[in-house]
């Protein structure tokens, strides 16, 4: 049966638009390229942002790789990889290693990424100035003069309210000691994996209609305070599963007794490891 | 008028994850992953990353004539309108690179749209990693030299006190042949 789209869905001249959109991105790392976002055949929230870029970056030798919190088989990255197989003909895979790109939903897989490979960020809220001032109009002059006080009075603000920060996700971040970042709502435990990271972060926002980037090798801080470090999450115990001690934990409810256990996030990274440790 | 890419889809998109990757590592000289006849000035790479990047939104500037075949060839597969003024100029294509003087004659954006900037494509007389320049910045994970031939001192001198204002800058590709170099407005350059 011929294709009934275009390769990858996208047209040819929106692939331009975006693709220059994303040159630029790289080359102003943490900047917010506006770019003219496309209707997508899904609704904004599922990754329109994140399929756009991987719609313009994909070619018939890739390997996608999709996840959706961690997991490869939850509904939204079940579906952006269906979408993809309709529409490209796309080689799947759940291995990190293996893939040439790896569209994302809210996290960084634990294995470590590698040089060339492509992350793709789907990114709900790109703006990290817009809940201390909404007019997009400021927050481009904010940007701009870098003015970014009100941003350490926002964490400022946590400790004085709690004692510590307690922004846990989508924590801010300065890019190339300039520009302040959303790193999309990963977890805080993933910001450092985007430091001096030997792979390229592209990060979409459909909605909002905004691309940026993080080149490899580049500085990414995570804001915090001399007497208030920038402190990742623990966890008393390890993977109910496979046992990892160094990976991001969800807490699963078993029973409705209030019974819980903590499993890796990351699917794929859990069952190589649960492998290892039982052959 | 002679062909461009065998195909929009496939050539577009091989040769763009190639500019992406050089883009993403200054200094890492690339090939452009498809073969393309050009018109007679224009080097393999030049025309490749042009086909692929430009399309009506996007005027072009050259150090050429409008009615040049080159300029015709490039409008004729994209679209692009033909611009004289530098600073309206999305892309500007140099066929002589010892014509390039002053960068900042072309449009480094705003502090508030830096993105909205000129981005020049350079044909050189070719392109090593040989000790000319040391490049340092994001993309790379220590250093990279490189070797531009024909560049001239004036450029590279000029270059740098553009680079002072980030993040408002100019983007560069330099061409020989088949192949480019990405250098991105982050990268610092020294003289070796």
């Amino acid at each position: 049966m011929p294709l009934a789209y275009n390769f990858a869905y996208l047209d040819e001249q929106s692939k331009k638009m975006i693709r220059r959109a994303i040159l630029k991105a790289l080359a102003i790392p943490g900047f917010q390229v506006p770019f003219g976002g496309r209707e997508m055949p899904l609704p904004y929230g599922w990754g329109t942002g994140g399929i756009q870029l991987t719609a313009s970056v994909i070619g018939p030798d890739d390997r996608l790789k999709v996840i959706d919190q961690g997991s490869d088989d939850t509904v939204n990255a079940i579906s952006i990889k269906a979408f993809f197989k309709k529409t490209a003909g796309i080689a799947i895979t759940e291995e990190t290693r293996a893939a040439t790109i790896i569209q994302t939903r809210h996290r960084i897989p634990e294995t470590p990424l590698q040089k060339g490979q492509i992350m793709v960020f789907q990114v709900p809220i790109p703006e990290p100035l817009q809940f201390i001032e909404p007019k997009k109009s400021q927050t481009v002059k904010m940007h701009g003069f870098e003015e970014y006080g009100s941003m350490h009075v926002k964490l400022y603000e946590d400790i004085a309210k709690f004692g510590r920060i307690a922004t846990a996700f989508d924590y801010p971040v300065q890019v190339h000691q300039r520009y302040i970042m959303s790193p999309s709502p990963i977890p805080k435990y993933d910001n450092p994996k985007l430091h001096q990271s030997p792979a390229i972060h592209l990060f979409g926002a459909g909605r909002e209609k905004r691309i940026y980037a993080v080149p490899p090798f580049t500085d990414v801080v995570s804001l915090d305070f001399e007497d208030y470090p920038f402190e990742l999450e623990q966890w008393d115990g390890a993977c109910a599963v496979c046992g990892s001690q160094n990976s991001f934990l969800d807490e699963i409810i078993t029973d409705d007794k209030g019974t819980r256990v903590f499993i890796c996030s990351d699917t794929e990274y859990c069952r190589n490891n649960a492998g290892k440790s039982n052959p | 008028m002679r062909k461009g890419f065998d195909s929009e889809v496939f050539d577009s998109q091989t040769v763009f994850r190639h500019m992406l990757t050089a883009m993403a590592y200054p200094g890492t000289i690339s090939g452009t992953g498809i073969d393309l006849f050009c018109p007679d000035r224009l080097h393999g790479a030049a025309g490749a990353l042009l086909l692929t990047l430009l399309d009506f939104e996007t005027p072009l500037w050259a150090d050429m004539e409008e009615n040049a075949p080159e300029i015709g060839w490039l409008q004729f597969h994209t679209g692009a309108p033909f611009t004289r003024e530098e600073k309206k100029a999305k892309f500007a294509l140099f066929t002589d690179c010892r014509t390039v003087m002053e960068p900042a004659l072309f449009n480094p954006g705003t502090v508030a749209s830096p993105d909205i900037s000129t981005t020049l494509i350079i044909q050189t007389k070719g392109i090593d990693n040989d000790r000319q320049v040391r490049l340092t910045g994001p993309g790379i994970e220590k250093e990279v030299f490189l070797h531009i031939r024909g560049i001239t001192l004036d450029f590279i001198t000029n270059r740098m006190v553009l680079n002072q204002a980030y993040p408002t800058g100019i983007d560069m590709f330099f061409v020989h042949a088949d192949q480019f170099v990405a250098l991105p407005r982050t990268t610092k350059m020294e003289l070796c």
